[in-house]
């Protein structure tokens, strides 16, 4: 890590762009026309009688007013370029951490996974993976203090075995018994290979189940089904406190987290 | 030409424990942006040149 520049050596996207030389022609542009002006009112000597000023003001102004406008729309469209310039470069630079440094290097564990020599070794890459994955899903979507869970299923019941983001420990157990409403929505969700998004549980309908516990600290979530092929191997999710937190991208991130999961967690046959 | 590695050392060592996910996350994201910023540019820059192009531009 030592061969890249330290943050504060790292210009943000915005900053970085080239300084417009906009301004400075605008300026250029404004003083060449007022100099003429000046010259040509001065031509005939300065004016003498207060009507004379007046007119000579009134053409100063009528002077300056196109001259205003354009410079007005001219930095309106660079302001315009430089935002799209900027959601272009954020874009770009979400892509290239999802692709070249999430998924390429978590996918080199999940081959790992497959190769262990046993059941020790297999166990402990497993463990390594469920926390690499939380980690990296916190860290990709987009939620402020944004925290990611996996809740493994293990015996018909969903507990947390890795988890990553803001202090609180998930301690939410999803079961199967008649009584924990929310629990069988999550197995639901896990066994139908299905994935829920949802932007403000406050504000919205959820279906019964999704609602919140009473006490919790997130507002905005995304849950998605961790399983290969038949298998069903838990739900991953992540929540920030922050309604809208999360968009359709960062529940693309979110899938893919869960394919590759499932992917290391499945046993081979 | 460009060559390097599939995994750099900083990915292996985020994956195997070796650095916290807040450091590899932070250095990752600094080299994202700075990669970005000189892509985008460089393709606003090609584009501006193509367009001030008579030879090329339509």
């Amino acid at each position: 890590m030592s061969t890249t520049p330290s943050l504060a050596d790292q210009p943000s996207p915005t900053a970085a762009w080239p300084r417009s030389r906009l301004r400075a022609y605008i300026a250029l542009e404004a003083f060449a026309v007022a100099l003429g002006y000046a010259v040509a009112v001065l031509w005939d000597g300065l004016p003498t009688t207060p009507s004379r000023w007046a007119l000579v003001a009134a053409g100063a102004v009528a002077v300056a007013i196109p001259l205003g406008i354009k410079s007005r729309r001219e930095l309106r469209q660079e302001a315009e370029a430089r935002s799209a310039a900027t959601i272009a470069i954020e874009a770009d630079t979400k892509l290239r951490l999802v692709v070249g440094d999430v998924v390429t290097p978590i996918a080199e564990v999940v081959g790992r996974v497959h190769q262990a020599a046993d059941e020790a070794e297999r166990g402990s890459l497993r463990g390594q993976l469920k926390q690499l994955i939380v980690e990296a899903a916190a860290n990709l979507c987009d939620g402020e203090r944004a925290r990611a869970t996996f809740f493994e299923l293990v015996a018909g019941e969903m507990r947390a075995a890795a988890w990553f983001g803001r202090g609180d420990q998930p301690e939410t157990v999803f079961t199967d018994a008649p009584d924990d409403r929310r629990g069988q929505e999550a197995l639901l969700l896990v066994r139908f290979h299905d994935f829920l998004l949802v932007d403000d549980v406050r504000a919205e309908a959820l279906p019964r189940g999704a609602e919140p516990r009473p006490g919790a600290t997130y507002r905005s979530f995304i849950s998605v089904a961790v399983f290969c092929a038949e298998e069903n191997l838990g739900m991953l999710s992540v929540d920030a406190p922050e309604p809208y937190a999360f968009d359709e991208t960062d529940l693309n991130v979110m899938r893919a987290m869960a394919q590759l999961l499932g992917a290391g967690l499945v046993d081979r046959l | 030409m460009q060559r390097g590695q599939v995994l750099p050392d900083e990915a292996r060592a985020w994956t195997a424990g070796l650095v916290l996910a807040s450091d590899y996350f932070a250095w990752a994201r600094r080299r994202a942006v700075s990669k970005a910023s000189a892509a985008i540019r460089g393709r606003l820059d090609h584009r501006r040149v193509r367009s001030e192009d008579p030879g090329t531009s339509r």
